[in-house]
């Protein structure tokens, strides 16, 4: 009997163990994803700063935050919005790896050629 | 026939005793050291992004910014915010004005308000962040009534007695509004 509830206890303890290790790789995940949103973040309110006709049509980022996320890259794109003349969709996208897993945050927006940059 | 434990069964009841105490306190100290480095790993991510976005969602509400105000001067460590006061229902009371001013308390990121009294706006103090280790405002004006951008360059770090320092470099650039 003694030695099931020992047992008991040690497989508990194991089990706490593994699932504190797992929240280890949780809060990482949180640190790149919440990076990378504000690199993207910050890319994006550039982009909308700039006057509508000056907006490049698509171009890399480079951002020293990029440096603390692993394989962290990010590009962005301005394309013309389907259907609609003086619109066009901006795209930024922030790519990094997680193991062997690539992850992204992408954020979009549309600017208009009336709009608040004209 | 005296009943009691020989000297073997006594040495290998406190070996036994022995080994699970070691594994024991192991991994009490390990989980012990996990909880310290997800406390400090949280509190650096979260106190980072707290005050960035609080940060910028003013910056973002702000017509100018301000040289001086209540014995704070604009500087890379501080900023001074001047806001159209809102009422209650978050509309624009015109040419009446709030400020807020962002310092640092030696670790420490505090929001001072200032509010107009017909602001709907509370006046008073706000630590947006603890932990801070660096912390730098960048304007694209030398002139305070020119300026457009707010770049916020904010670094969080806390460290743990055998526990590799935790750190975190976050940085915006905020345009102020109606620019």
């Amino acid at each position: 009997m003694e030695v099931v509830i020992s047992m008991g206890v040690l497989i508990a303890l194991f089990a706490l163990y593994t699932a504190a290790l797992n929240t280890m790789a949780a809060s990482k995940k949180l640190r790149y994803q919440n990076l990378a949103y504000h690199v993207a973040n910050k890319k994006m309110e550039e982009l909308r700063g700039t006057a509508f006709g000056l907006l490049p049509s698509s171009g890399s980022i480079s951002d020293a935050m990029l440096s603390q996320i692993p394989s962290g890259d990010g590009s962005f794109a301005a394309a013309d919005y389907p259907a609609f003349s003086g619109l066009k969709e901006i795209t930024v996208t922030v790519t990094w790896t997680e193991g062997s897993t690539p992850k992204q945050v992408q954020l979009k927006t549309l600017a208009g050629s009336g709009g608040i940059n004209p | 026939m005296q009943a009691g434990f020989t000297l073997v069964e006594l040495i290998i009841v406190v070996f036994l005793v022995g080994a699970l105490a070691l594994v024991v306190g192991n991994m009490f100290l390990g989980q012990d050291k996990i909880y310290q480095t997800q406390r400090m790993e949280l509190g650096v991510t979260g106190d980072a992004r707290m005050a960035l976005d609080d940060i910028d969602a003013h910056v973002r509400a702000a017509d100018v910014l301000a040289s001086s105000y209540s014995g704070y001067t604009l500087g890379s460590q501080t900023l001074i915010l001047k806001l159209p006061a809102i009422n209650a229902s978050g509309q624009i009371i015109p040419a009446t004005f709030d400020y807020v001013v962002y310092a640092l308390s030696g670790a420490n990121l505090n929001r001072i308000t200032t509010a107009n009294a017909s602001s709907s706006r509370s006046s008073g103090t706000k630590r947006v962040a603890s932990r801070i280790s660096g912390l730098v405002f960048a304007y694209d004006n030398a002139d305070a009534s020119l300026v457009k951008y707010v770049t916020t360059d904010l670094t969080t770090a806390e460290s743990y007695a055998g526990i590799p320092t935790k750190s975190i470099t976050v940085s915006s650039k905020s345009k102020l509004r109606n620019n």
